[in-house]
């Protein structure tokens, strides 16, 4: 037996268990930076399973700060970078490496990244700070994990009832866009974040970013 | 008003024509792309620009870099003539309101003895019809039918031949009896059958009637006649006109910065803004430290303060310059003041005619 037959038969086992255990998903795979969760990405229903442990015992609750589930399901038909949608959340496929686990994201916000625009003519040109109006879509309408960091530093207005801002962690799949730092995220509560640090994986982006407010 | 904001602007302006003399369609004095904004740059645009070989020049305002040296008293001066847009035409009896409806235009009329005044304001959900109607509401013994206001006193036709009257022979055109009637002051004063009208007694030297009965006496006749009034009647039109008044100098520093990506393209672009705020001219030609700020004549009083070149961003593939320039320049308040619609008279009929009240122009410039 080599890597691919035990690959095969490791994705058959999952298959088996999922459908003992699991649950039906939608399958989605984003085909561009706008709202990876249409109705036209649709692949699928699948079933899966997820488990906060590697070791499948079902053994513990995933507990606060835990994005990373591992998934059974049948790999053979997803890719890293999938959605699956079910009752117990939105997840995305984070990492199918070889012989181990399938690595999978628990989404808790929906995100529209946008980049501030600056003015695009020469000579005299409207104001140059950053507006709300003229930033241009990255991504739009990815869902992704937002953790809460512990760092925290005051905003800019350093208003009297003011509180230190929080850092937050996100991952969400690559989307096939160049991220940067100065991004802007917008959530789907209406929080305002701005992209510090930027990291590119094979499993994805983890973005660093605070978050802002007036 | 001038404002901060207009001052930036006027400095944005300058800079630009400094850096494309012939027009932003042809390549810049420096050979590379320029932007000229108000504010400060965002970083990701920046970035972006550093990378294409594009340069910007930013104008802010210097906090800290503030003085009050208000010392006019303030003296308000018509801005720019505003003409308006309603017409009215006055033709016989009749008013005609026309033209394009604006709002804030006022429609006035003048007529009767002692003068009589009444206005409108035009809303911008008013037409020329509505217009007429209000005007009408406003004057008594006016009708409006359509865009057109129609003085006269519809009066009913006595049965009886009034005494003392004469009656002229009238013409009977296209079924209206048209003639003319002089009545004296004791039809008025007690003729049987004709008590005393006030409204009537206004015309009473001279008046024409038409009667829509087309055969009887018009003595006898019953139906309705018209009285249409022989005094004249004046009709105008008014926009209020923009008065800017000085309500205080102030003295405020204005950095003005290079953000290039080479020093040498940092020297041409400060050293050719530097020049044109240096080598400013007025309409005449003349070297001034007067610089135009907005659309109104108002002017800044611009004075070099400081420069600061700084090479720390160096390593972000950027080469920074400012210029720091003090300008003193009035804070102004603009305002809209009714223009004299007519030059006398009672100003209203029982409600006030708004827009009437000024009865002299603006002072000049």
């Amino acid at each position: 037996m080599n890597g691919p037959e035990l690959q095969a038969k490791l994705y058959a086992g999952y298959v088996k268990a999922a459908l003992r255990l699991g649950t039906p998903y939608l399958q989605y795979r984003p085909t561009g930076p706008a709202n990876p969760i249409a109705s036209g990405n649709l692949v699928q229903s699948l079933t899966a399973a997820f488990d906060p442990a590697p070791g499948f015992e079902f053994h513990h609750p995933a507990l606060f700060g835990k994005p990373v589930w591992y998934a059974l399901l049948d790999g053979t038909q997803t890719v890293v970078g999938d959605y699956l949608v079910g009752s117990a959340g939105t997840y995305f496929i984070a990492a199918m490496q070889p012989l181990l686990p399938i690595a999978a994201v628990l989404c808790n916000r929906v995100l529209t990244i946008n980049r501030p625009a600056g003015n695009a003519g020469v000579g005299a040109q409207p104001y140059g700070g950053v507006i709300a109006g003229s930033e241009a879509a990255e991504l739009t309408a990815w869902p992704a994990s937002v953790l809460t960091k512990s760092r925290g530093e005051m905003g800019d207005t350093r208003l009297p009832g003011d509180v230190k801002l929080p850092w937050s962690e996100i991952l969400l799949p690559y989307g096939g866009i160049e991220l940067r730092f100065g991004d802007v995220i917008l959530d789907d509560n209406a929080v305002r974040y701005t992209v510090s640090a930027t990291e590119r994986t094979d499993l994805g982006w983890r973005l660093l970013a605070v978050q802002t407010t007036a | 008003m001038a404002d901060l904001a207009d001052v930036e602007q006027a400095l944005v302006t300058l800079i630009s024509a400094a850096l494309y003399p012939t027009g932003t369609g042809n390549p810049s004095a420096i050979g590379s792309p320029v932007r000229v904004y108000r504010g400060w740059p965002n970083a990701a645009a920046l970035d972006s620009d550093l990378a294409a070989g594009t340069m910007n020049v930013s104008v802010f305002h210097d906090p800290g870099m503030s003085r009050n040296t208000s010392r006019y008293w303030p003296v308000p001066s018509q801005a720019s003539a505003v003409a308006p847009t309603i017409t009215v035409t006055v033709s016989g009896n009749a008013v005609t309101i026309g033209g394009i409806v604006t709002a804030g235009n006022v429609a006035g009329l003048q007529y009767g003895s002692p003068l009589v005044t009444v206005a409108y304001i035009a809303l911008s959900t008013d037409t020329s019809v509505s217009i007429a109607a209000a005007l009408s509401a406003l004057a008594p013994g006016t009708a409006a039918n359509g865009p057109v206001l129609t003085f006269g006193v519809v009066h009913p036709l006595q049965t009886t031949t009034p005494r003392g009257s004469t009656v002229f022979p009238f013409a009977s055109t296209a079924g209206v009896m048209v003639g003319n009637v002089v009545y004296g002051p004791p039809i008025f004063a007690g003729g049987p059958g004709f008590p005393v009208v006030t409204t009537v007694k206004s015309f009473i030297s001279n008046v024409s009637i038409t009667t829509s009965h087309p055969s009887a006496n018009l003595a006898t006749a019953g139906g309705l006649f018209t009285f249409a009034p022989t005094y004249p009647i004046a009709a105008a039109v008014m926009v209020p006109q923009p008065v800017l008044t000085e309500v205080r100098r102030q003295d405020q520093g204005f950095r003005v910065s290079c953000w290039c990506t080479t020093p040498a393209l940092r020297d041409l672009t400060a050293g050719l803004i530097d020049n044109a705020i240096a080598g400013l001219r007025n309409a005449s030609g003349n070297l001034t430290r007067f610089l135009p700020i907005a659309t109104t004549p108002q002017m800044g009083w611009i004075r070099w303060a400081r420069t600061y070149v700084n090479d720390v961003p160096s390593k972000d593939n950027l080469w920074r310059r400012d210029e720091v320039y003090m300008i003193e320049y009035p804070t102004t308040l603009l305002e809209s003041d009714p223009a004299m619609l007519f030059g006398g008279g009672t100003l209203s009929i029982g409600t006030p005619a708004v827009g009437t009240a000024q009865m002299g122009a603006p002072q000049p410039l």
